[in-house]
């Protein structure tokens, strides 16, 4: 979304769009993620990587970070100018997405000075990726019911670590994790017991196992503690302030709040790239887009696309807010892109007709299946990050102010 | 034609917020459950006092400029009246004479805007439109049977027209008329309106007033042509644009306020020992229809900053586009308003009706979702 932009806003852009132009890397001979959810070997890895540097070191990231940690000082439009840009010209997603999208602004917002200077930069540079350790095969949604459990050993400060997290996202590549960990089993309630570790994964007794995600891909782990040790500086905050930190991670990961580096996590794709695959899909032996109701379907997605930019807009000004829900739009914020992409990615397999059935390598397949890929990888979204049901619990609750489910 | 990817901006002015916070105010106030009840029993189906304060506060001029008699301010400033006047199910025929005063203006007609706009600011007369036909049963601006067939130096008028929104309430009715095949606007006076038999329709939302009106045989001078051929049909679709937009913005406030009410009441009623707003099933729908009115309120306000009247561009796509995405959001809100509210939703005396009724009006008049989607194809797709 642009807004009425000064001149030096309007220059920036130009210079930005023109320099993603001339230094998008070239596409390379494996398939690319679409999400950052989706990194499955080393060689997309290694691309992104490479990529998400030589946008840090060409100053596109980070840029409303002060300098002092490694980003750039500038006001916030800076980087949604890259952001757009970013978009427009279809570069790839940043792969350190967990670091820069919500572990990085945690760090800067409960860490310590020395936390900072440690692990900001290389969170930029995508020297040092991260992961999150939030979920474990017992509790997901009821997430203040974590197990994994951190003792202190007295003599060395150092925690213990025993338990295990799952679905961690980019836990093979990772350097470091943000824990979620019980500390005070005995606690007056089981929020009251946690706390929150900026954690190794290179320690003893840490193991990450990839597990196969629904496309037959790689992208998250089951990372198991055996008495592994990590030091006392590893706590940020204080022993129990757990629950209220890892709030805060999910206002970051939501996009409830701002304050991320920058950057895209998915490869974004528009209802224009549907439609334009409807252009040369036959239905039933007419074109699909003789279709009555395809046609409808297509123009009402049409409509929630324009209807979710321009909310955006609007969730940046409080007068065109109902007064009753100032803060509707960024709590739907995560529910309406995930179940947006869904929606998107759902019809755009439907109106193949026959031909939805091929997936991706069939060389009959429409648009090399990416569709019918994009359709199962589309659950990451309704799923991680907090369930779309959670997400409307939340909004029953602090939005429309209803009684608590639970 | 591609969507337009240019930058998109919505209206956000200070006055824009001042006449919020007044209009809130004053709606929340005059336009109780009590009182538009009340007044849903009453043969005209408005308050006069009412209507004149609204003259005395600039309403009935507020997109009108002020060289006429009317506030000077925006198509974004009168949605927003027209939202609330939806949050408060506030009845009167101002949506009516809004509509009519936007085509006495666009048909450019200095007589006509001499003679009228004045009075129509000020609350002294009434006019409204005769735009839509039983005969053929169409949505579009330029489906018209009516004729007007010349007569020495006076029109004959035939055929019906229907949907005539406080058609009994009207000093003056305007309506679309064929001449010689070519669509036309006709302006009757105060004199031949009041001799026109209206039969007053029955509607699902009953604190609305309309008629069906048969036209054969009435005379009208030459002089009472507004707009004729081209120009006719060039204001037509101006005022179907808008009208797209107040009434969309009429269903988004409808549907806030059915909201309102529904969440007042899953807060406070319980059932097997908890507050039914606990229960997923009541508050999940809830929350898909906040995304509704969500996505409603910007669609309608930047339908509203875009709007120029024209087809075929920007201002006709975002005017469809709201009216598609706002009457889903209205019927939905209002569906769940009775639903949620259990054996009491089902009486009279529950206020949930109210909106869903509301809604229903707004939703099919001037082209359902499904209509709106299909032109909208038409504009996107092919
Ligand atoms: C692709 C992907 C990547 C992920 N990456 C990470 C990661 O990097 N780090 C991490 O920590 N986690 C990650 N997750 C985990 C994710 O956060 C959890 O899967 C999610 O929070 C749900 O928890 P669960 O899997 O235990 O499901 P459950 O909580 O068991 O939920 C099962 C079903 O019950 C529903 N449900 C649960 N509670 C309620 C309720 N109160 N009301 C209504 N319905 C309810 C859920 O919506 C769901 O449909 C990832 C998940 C996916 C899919």
């Amino acid at each position: 979304m642009q807004k009425i932009e000064s001149p030096e806003l309007k220059e920036f852009r130009a210079e930005v769009n023109k320099w993603l132009t001339e230094n998008k890397p070239a596409k390379p001979s494996f398939p690319l993620p679409q999400s950052f959810t989706e990194v499955g070997n080393n060689d997309q890895f290694e691309y992104l990587k490479a990529w998400q540097n030589k946008v840090y070191e060409a100053g596109y990231l980070g840029m409303a970070w002060p300098v002092e940690y490694g980003g750039r000082g500038k006001p916030q439009e800076y980087q949604d100018i890259v952001n757009e840009e970013m978009l427009n010209v279809r570069t790839p997603l940043m792969v350190n997405a967990v670091g820069l999208s919500w572990a990085g602004p945690t760090i800067m917002k409960h860490g310590t000075e020395e936390q900072k200077q440690k692990y900001i930069k290389p969170i930029l540079t995508a020297d040092e990726i991260w992961c999150q350790g939030f979920s474990e095969p017992g509790h997901g949604s009821d997430l203040g019911n974590v197990q994994t459990k951190a003792v202190r050993d007295p003599e060395t400060g150092e925690y213990v670590l025993n338990g295990s997290k799952i679905w961690t996202t980019l836990a093979e590549q990772a350097e470091h994790m943000i824990l979620l960990a019980r500390t005070d089993p005995d606690a007056s309630n089981k929020y009251a017991g946690l706390s929150f570790f900026l954690s190794p994964m290179h320690a003893k007794g840490v193991e990450a196992k990839p597990i196969y995600k629904i496309s037959k891909e790689y992208g998250f782990c089951q990372t198991f503690f055996d008495d592994a040790r990590i030091p006392a500086e590893s706590l940020m905050g204080e022993e129990g302030h757990g629950w209220m930190i890892a709030m805060s991670v999910l206002t970051f990961e939501r996009g409830v709040t701002g304050g991320q580096a920058g950057g895209n996590l998915f490869e974004i794709t528009t209802v224009r790239d549907v439609h334009d695959t409807a252009v040369d899909c036959v239905r039933d032996g007419k074109p699909a887009l003789e279709d009555p109701i395809l046609r409808d379907e297509l123009v009402d997605l049409y409509i929630s696309e324009r209807a979710t930019r321009l909310s955006k807009y609007r969730g940046e000004h409080s007068a065109l807010l109902v007064p009753e829900r100032m803060h509707g739009l960024g709590l739907a914020n995560k529910l309406v892109g995930s179940e947006g992409r869904q929606g998107l990615n759902a019809f755009a397999v439907r109106l193949q007709g026959n031909q939805a059935q091929l997936y991706m390598d069939d060389e009959n397949a429409i648009n090399g299946g990416l569709w019918q890929h994009g359709q199962l990888a589309s659950f990451a979204g309704s799923i991680g990050g907090g369930t779309s049901e959670v997400q409307r619990n939340i909004i029953a609750e602090r939005v429309l102010n209803l009684p608590k489910s639970r | 034609m591609n969507l337009s990817e240019a930058p998109l901006h919505i209206d956000c002015s200070e006055e824009l917020g001042l006449l919020t916070e007044a209009a809130t105010n004053y709606l929340r106030d005059k336009s109780t459950f009590e009182e538009m009840r009340k007044l849903a029993d009453t043969e005209s189906g408005y308050d006069t006092e009412t209507w004149q304060e609204l003259a005395d506060m600039g309403w009935l001029g507020l997109a009108v400029p002020e060289e006429f008699g009317g506030s000077g301010l925006g198509i974004s400033e009168l949605t927003k009246i027209c939202e609330l006047m939806g949050r408060f199910l506030f009845s009167s025929p101002f949506l009516a004479n809004t509509l009519a005063t936007q085509v006495i203006l666009q048909s450019k007609s200095e007589n006509h805007i001499q003679d009228w706009v004045s009075d129509l600011c000020s609350g002294s007369k009434i006019a409204t439109l005769a735009l839509t036909e039983p005969n053929n049963d169409s949505w579009e601006p330029t489906a018209i049977s009516c004729t007007a067939t010349k007569n020495g130096d006076s029109y004959t008028l035939s055929g019906t027209k229907n949907f005539v929104l406080d058609g009994q309430n009207a000093d003056s009715i305007i309506g679309s008329f064929l001449i010689d095949g070519k669509p036309a606007l006709i302006m009757l006076d105060a004199v031949i309106t009041s001799s026109l038999s209206q039969l007053p329709e029955k509607l699902v939302n009953h604190a609305r007033r309309s008629t069906r009106i048969n036209f054969d045989g009435v005379q009208v001078p030459t002089s009472a042509v507004l707009a004729a051929g081209d120009d006719a049909v060039r204001v037509l679709q101006y005022i179907f644009s808008l009208t797209y937009i107040l009434l969309s913005a009429d269903m988004a406030g409808t549907a806030n306020g059915g909201m309102e009410l529904t969440l007042e009441y899953a807060r406070v009623r319980e059932q097997f020992g908890k507050h039914i707003g606990s229960y997923q099933a009541i508050s999940h729908p809830l929350v898909n229809a906040m995304l509704l009115i969500e996505d409603s309120l910007s669609l309608i306000y930047y339908a509203a900053t875009v709007f120029d009247g024209t087809w075929g561009g920007e201002s006709e796509i975002a005017s469809r586009m709201a009216k598609s995405r706002s009457a889903e959001a209205a019927d939905l809100i209002g569906r769940r308003a009775i639903q949620s509210h259990g054996g009491m939703g089902f009486t009279w005396e529950c206020h949930a009706h109210l909106f869903l009724k509301r809604a229903q009006w707004g939703q099919f008049a001037y082209g359902d979702p499904v209509h709106q989607r299909r032109h909208l194809a038409a504009l996107i797709i092919d």
